[in-house]
């Protein structure tokens, strides 16, 4: 009878699935490395580092992975532990169904079995290996690859590590303790891996032929082997045993450890010879001699448990010598070493930096994020814009909330996302104390607004290519910085495949295409971090006068394995700049050398210098680092580590919370009259029913980056204040701010909770907005203060200045007339010796306006007084002149200026202050 | 001793307790003690160990008594087991 042959796919099917899994791993394999081909350009390019050496750590992630993958090998050529397993297995099936054991099967040939030997070592030697390199070490047990690297650059010392192994029964000083920590995070880390990931492998292959000698009934070497693998447990706790809780009992639990491990290896030898014998005919001295080890160790476990179960009854009443000195002051102080904590300063709260009343009350921030987000959106006036974020910035001797835009494709085509919307061109710019809007080139000083290629958030993460034939970007604009990477010949065709465009891959409009890559400025700065770096996740402009940057901070967070270090290790460590334009990344590092990490990480990224004397001033403490809630950082830490008394400690009746609604906000702080950009965080006791202040903490910027202070509440008993939650209540509870937020209704809510310091008093500013849910509109009816001693003191005002007349029952001294104005403007000049000339014309070759100033009321008084230092600091000092030139434009505005003659040409540099 | 021999002999009895261990005669002429096989010289001899006064001797015969009838691996293995639990919650505190 004739039969169909089977079809083609039926008979080919498993070649035709194998190329197809063939084709699909060359694809990846090369997709892959096309895009760290792009990087490495991109980060060459635009960074000046090298990409691949910095993620893979010189390679080392691929020496590192190839010798531990070598774990998986069976050094037994043609024997597998698994397969033995499996045949073993079989063999019982077959003894049970049949009653009798199966004859042994045919054996492979020599030649075969080691073929197939050979391949399964290659097999799991290559996926060890894969795992190996996406984890940079082995599962469960951290980063390898750094700690390999850091020992060989040679932080850390092998010489401490037998000192390290001595902890448990030889514990060592605070200091000594924290002088050991890198050498326990490195070497000894190192040490502990490998020989957990060796001890392992030994337990595992153990056990199988413990399943296997079970199955096969073979008692004695099953029962070895079960000890055997207890055995290598208990060494791997004994390994561990210098990262341990460490108390008073710590060298009896140790002893116990090591008695077990020795009594888990006697009794896998005592098994190993036979146990007790066929016969009874071996020694009786041998007997005694196994009876009386075994009763020793019996005694050794008794009398150490005893020991412990002594000191445990005893506890309470030794606790100090018990607990607090062995362990929980070592945990304070290693604690605060690798939280960097230790540089906290503290100070009564009575010492909370004051200053010049008016000066106080012209720089309160009176618009808070949500209130100055809400106005911004306002301001945008396209559908394919809208505000990434809206971050605090400190520029120019102004505090602005500034909110660059990121792209919202109305469609979301591939040639909308990747050829059309390349680019926003808004940043907005809204001043924290006024709320007016200020000008990009007002308040950082640059020319024109800068189209942004690079930024924030979603519209950022598409890919885009610029100057493509036949494709023109939004606003008829055309990129013309360096491109990240341009795709020719194979490379555009296997990229624009990935990317599902079998157009652009085999007919593009060009050869080469020019790409921006990696644009979001958060992923474009961590793909150039190793294990321990993150990035401080709210980016903020700065500038230089002449472009914007996004400045992206860093700080390490690097786990410590050690017990005594209940915090990771937290350093501010770098700013990375990232031009919004075209992207080029400049690092800048901030930390100080600590003999660890921070000169680790300085020096593996030997292009990183020091700031340029333009950022400092700009600079501010990361928000990361300062902690928030749900994302505990170094003053969660300092809440509690702060305390060094040990009854304070144990009755915890000095930590600290931070309040439900409060945040770090960043203000600005008058020290000496000076104005100082700080993080400020205030703080509660914990779980405070009367809701007190406990202190705050402040972070300063600028100069000062770095510098820490925590004004506390020295005697909370005598020195009662109320804290901010406490405030809110008083505030809400007030006649008149009550009937007003229920006149409100959901229009209306407050704002954050700031705390000042007056004449050295504290008082709270709490603003009050009016706008509509998901409204572009908001407006700040009026700021509250509440007297921080009492909270009974509660009054309001339309500006934080009235309010505070008003609580203090006092009437402002008469506002500033016009002329007075004037005359103060003038003195700026004056006071510093220059002559002032009033000019009615004045002709020059080339007019530059350098600055303007709203100066019609004293809250404007510090923002003029900037403008017009700066013009004499950048211009009058600069160009030597002895005389300024005054003109009043009309009867609002008067202008300064100085002729400066410049190659035949005399240039007019003048700053306009509008005064009435 | 005499009166293990003494048992050996007659019939009067299968089976008697000594220092908490059961000893019986099986049908093949040897010794069950706590259920483990023994030949009557190794029971003679756990017997005379039994009976000794020294303590450690006859925690030598229980010992030698649990190895012959798995006792002792089963006590070993759950004894290890729970201190090497103890232990391990102990560190992890």
């Amino acid at each position: 009878m004739y039969q169909r042959p089977p079809s083609l796919f039926r008979r080919f099917w498993v070649w035709i699935l194998l190329a197809i899994v063939a084709v699909s791993l060359i694809f990846s394999g090369m997709y892959v490395w096309l895009n760290w081909t792009i990087l490495q350009v991109v980060y060459e390019r635009k960074a000046g580092l090298n990409w691949f050496g910095i993620v893979f750590y010189d390679n080392y992630t691929f020496i590192l992975a190839a010798l531990l993958a070598l774990l998986a090998f069976n050094p037994l050529p043609g024997r597998s532990d698994l397969y033995e397993v499996w045949v073993a297995f079989q063999r019982l099936l077959v003894r049970f169904r049949y009653g009798t054991p199966p004859p042994e099967a045919p054996a492979l040939s020599l030649v075969w079995r080691r073929t197939i030997w050979a391949f399964w070592q290659l097999l799991k030697w290559a996926v060890v290996f894969g795992i190996v390199v996406s984890l940079n070490g082995l599962p469960f047990l951290g980063n390898l690859t750094i700690v390999v690297y850091m020992a060989l650059k040679g932080l850390g010392k092998w010489s401490l590590v037998p000192r390290i192994l001595a902890l448990p029964i030889m514990p060592a000083s605070n200091s000594e303790l924290i002088a050991l920590m890198p050498t326990m995070e490195i070497q000894y880390r190192l040490l502990y891996v490998v020989l957990t990931a060796l001890l392992t492998v030994f337990a595992v292959r153990l056990i199988l032929k413990t399943i296997r000698d079970f199955l096969a009934d073979q008692r004695n070497t099953w029962i070895r082997n079960t000890f055997l693998v207890l055995t290598f447990i208990m060494l791997g706790i004994i390994i561990g045993a210098p990262y341990w809780t460490m108390d008073i009992t710590t060298p009896f639990d140790y002893i116990i450890c090591l008695a077990l491990f020795i009594s888990f290896f006697a009794t896998a030898m005592f098994f190993q010879l036979g146990g007790m014998g066929k016969n009874l005919s071996f020694a009786k001295r041998r007997r005694m001699i196994i009876t009386l080890v075994a009763l020793a160790i019996v005694v050794i476990l008794g009398v150490n448990g005893a020991i412990i179960a002594g000191y445990r009854l005893n506890w309470n009443n030794n606790w100090i010598e018990y607990e607090w000195k062995p362990l929980t002051e070592k945990q304070i102080a290693v604690t605060r070493w690798s939280a960097g904590t230790e540089g906290i300063n503290y100070f009564p709260i009575s010492q909370v930096p004051t200053g010049n009343i008016t000066k106080i009350l012209s720089l309160v921030r009176q618009w808070d994020q949500t209130a100055s987000y809400t106005k911004m959106r306002g301001q945008i006036g396209v559908n394919w814009m809208t505000l990434s974020d809206s971050d605090i910035i400190y520029v120019n001797n102004r505090e602005y909330w500034v909110a660059p835009t990121t792209i919202v494709y109305p469609s979301q085509d591939w040639i909308s996302k990747h050829l059309y919307f390349t680019h926003t061109t808004k940043v907005i710019v809204v001043d924290s104390h006024s709320g007016d809007f200020v000008s990009v080139t007002e308040a950082f000083g640059v020319k024109t607004e800068p189209l942004i290629y690079y930024g924030e958030g979603e519209g950022f993460r598409a890919n885009v290519y610029t100057g493509v034939r036949g494709f023109k970007e939004i606003e008829n604009v055309s990129y013309s910085g360096e491109p990240d990477y341009v795709l020719s010949g194979w490379q555009r065709t296997l990229w624009f495949l990935s990317q599902g465009q079998i157009g652009f891959a085999f007919s593009p409009p060009q050869e080469s295409i020019n790409m921006l890559y990696n644009r979001d400025v958060l992923q474009r700065v961590k793909s150039i971090l190793i294990y321990g770096l993150e990035v401080d996740t709210d980016a903020y402009l700065v500038s230089d006068g002449k472009r914007l940057y996004y400045a992206v901070q860093i700080y390490t967070d690097y786990p410590m394995h050690s017990v005594f270090s209940a915090s990771n290790y937290m350093r501010f460590l770098a700013v990375v700049l990232v031009d919004l334009e075209d992207g080029r990344l400049q690092g800048y590092v901030v930390g100080a050398s600590d003999g660890f990490l921070v000169d680790f990480y300085k020096e593996y990224y030997p292009t990183w210098g020091a700031m340029p004397s333009w950022l400092i001033p700009q600079m501010r403490y990361p928000e990361a680092l300062l902690g928030k809630h749900g994302a505990q950082a170094q003053l969660d830490i300092d809440f509690l580590y702060h305390v060094a008394d040990p009854f304070i400690w144990r009755s915890g009746s000095d930590f600290y919370e931070r309040p439900a609604g409060t945040e770090v906000h960043y203000i600005l702080m008058t020290v000496e009259n000076q104005p100082h950009f700080i993080g400020l965080q205030l703080v509660e006791f914990q779980a405070s029913p009367g809701k007190n202040l406990a202190g705050l903490y402040v972070a300063y910027g600028g100069t000062q980056l770095g510098r820490i202070n925590l004004y506390g509440v020295a005697n909370a008993t005598t020195q009662q204040l109320i804290g901010p939650t406490a405030a809110v209540q008083a505030f809400t509870l007030d006649e008149y701010v009550k009937a007003q937020l229920t006149l409100f209704g959901a229009n209306g809510r407050t704002g954050n909770i700031l705390l000042y310091s007056i004449g050295g008093h504290p008082y709270y500013f709490i603003p009050v907005y009016i706008a509509q849910a998901g409204g572009v509109i908001t407006n700040m009816a009026f700021i509250g203060i509440i007297d921080a001693t009492t909270g009974e003191q509660v009054a309001t005002g339309p500006s934080s200045a009235q309010a505070y007349y008003a609580l203090m029952g006092i009437t402002p001294g008469p506002e500033t007339g016009v002329e007075e104005r004037l005359s103060k403007v003038k003195e700026l000049f004056t006071a510093k010796g220059y002559s002032l000339v009033n000019a009615t014309k004045i002709n020059a070759n080339v007019e530059i306006w350098v600055n303007n100033a709203t100066y019609v009321h004293e809250g404007q008084w510090n923002q003029t007084e900037t403008v017009v230092n700066n013009f004499i600091q950048k211009y009058v000092q600069k160009y030597g002149n002895t005389e300024v030139y005054y003109l009043k434009t009309d009867d609002k505005i008067i202008s300064f200026g100085i002729l400066v003659p410049q190659g035949g040409v005399v240039k007019l540099y003048y700053i306009s202050v509008q005064y009435r | 001793m005499e009166e293990f021999d003494l048992w050996l002999r007659t019939k009067f009895t299968e089976s008697f307790w000594m220092g908490g261990h059961r000893f019986e005669k099986t049908g093949a002429g040897d010794v069950q003690i706590d259920r483990a096989p023994f030949s009557v010289e190794e029971a003679r001899q756990l017997f005379l160990m039994l009976s000794s006064r020294n303590p450690i001797t006859r925690l030598n015969a229980t010992l030698i008594i649990w190895d012959r009838n798995g006792t002792l691996v089963k006590v070993l293995l759950i004894a290890a087991l729970l201190l090497l639990l103890l232990v391990f919650i102990r560190i992890r505190k």
